[in-house]
């Protein structure tokens, strides 16, 4: 049980640090290269690279794997009152949630319209179906949810070193449970989560 | 101490997800995408991609995560009893494999390809490509990996450091 926790809060901040880590390349370095290009080859790269991203191990493993893993390994902390890295990963879901939103609320039907555009080279008015994407509400909401699940992603990391807390008995628990005397934090500054 | 200890292993855990998801976009998604598109988009599109990355959040990360990694272990030193200092210390060792690889592989085929010029201007555009793209994904996916088992390292670095304090 204590290993499908540890597993589960690995794996949460692991897809976790990606999916915040493509957002924000998204906003630093795939959204800023498209601006400085033609239509054309904006039109078609943004075709590309949206259908690239949307590959089993994408959305999988990152974009549906941070939402399912943080609140698997939220839930395994449940039993047993563990309430030191519970706060942590419970912000994270939160955060990652505003995401998650956003991302269906704003990002996804913008790329739907560029996407339904179809082959560039049949495209008639070209600037027209750039417009569409709204270049710069797609840009603004994902600098929102790059910053909402890089915040969640710091709230995981914290969470792995409070849940390595609860493992400090030396040696496997056989079923007691590990000391988790909340307020005798040993820890010097509160300042020390970020 | 301990709260440097704590800090330094968050900081380096976080720029080496930064990092390991950079890798993982430019293997997964960037590349996927320049390769079925025409040799005009594929060299522009590089060319445009290759300028923007150059920018202070990614030199931050590039420079920083093996900075801050490298730090994070010199702090657990004489701490040997945890566990901590030898897998940020392997971290450290995957990150400078990704630099060497960066700087032998991909840094000088990015500047072939930018010496190219104007995509407009290339007469032979396929060429350029071919000189390029099956080294630079190849070897790419060799740094994804090395990055990310270098991220695991660290975050397995921070449950052993919050068992041992």
């Amino acid at each position: 049980m204590e290993r499908m926790r540890t597993a589960a809060l690995v794996a949460a901040t692991l897809s976790m640090g990606f999916v915040a880590s493509i957002f924000v390349h998204w906003s630093n370095t795939i959204m800023p290269a498209l601006r400085s290009t033609d239509d054309r080859t904006f039109v078609t790269a943004f075709q590309q690279l949206d259908d690239a991203i949307v590959n089993p191990l994408f959305i999988g493993l990152g974009f549906m794997g941070a939402l399912l893993f943080t609140a698997l390994a939220g839930a395994l902390q449940l039993p047993g009152g563990r309430t030191r890295a519970l706060p942590w990963i419970a912000a994270a879901l939160v955060l990652y949630l505003g995401a998650f939103v956003i991302t269906m609320a704003v990002n996804e039907p913008l790329n739907t319209e560029i996407r339904d555009a179809g082959d560039p080279s049949r495209i008639d008015d070209l600037a027209a179906v750039r417009d569409a994407l709204k270049e710069s509400t797609w840009v603004a909401w994902n600098h929102v949810r790059s910053v909402l699940s890089a915040a969640a992603f710091g709230c995981l990391l914290w969470a792995l070193v409070q849940h390595g807390r609860t493992l400090r008995p030396a040696q496997s628990a056989t079923g007691q449970s590990p000391t988790t005397t909340q307020g005798s934090e040993s820890w010097s500054s509160p300042k020390a989560s970020r | 101490m301990e709260f440097a200890q704590g800090l330094t292993l968050i900081v380096a855990a976080f720029a080496m997800g930064h990092m390991a998801g950079f890798f993982y976009t430019w293997s997964q998604n960037v590349m996927p995408a320049l390769s079925s598109s025409d040799d005009r988009t594929f060299v522009g599109g590089f060319q445009a991609l290759d300028r923007a990355v150059i920018n202070p959040w990614f030199i931050a990360g590039f420079v920083g995560a093996p900075l801050v990694t490298g730090v994070a272990a010199l702090l657990q030193l004489g701490e040997d009893d945890r566990g901590v200092f030898g897998w940020t210390v392997a971290a450290f060792v995957l990150y400078v494999v990704v630099i060497g690889i960066t700087r032998s592989v991909h840094l000088p085929l990015n500047a072939e390809i930018q010496a190219a010029g104007d995509p407009d201007q290339i007469a032979d555009l396929a060429a350029v490509r071919a000189r390029f793209e099956a080294r630079w994904v190849r070897w790419n996916v060799v740094r994804t990996v090395m990055c990310v088992a270098a991220f695991g390292c660290l975050l397995w670095a921070l449950v052993l450091y919050g068992r041992a304090t």
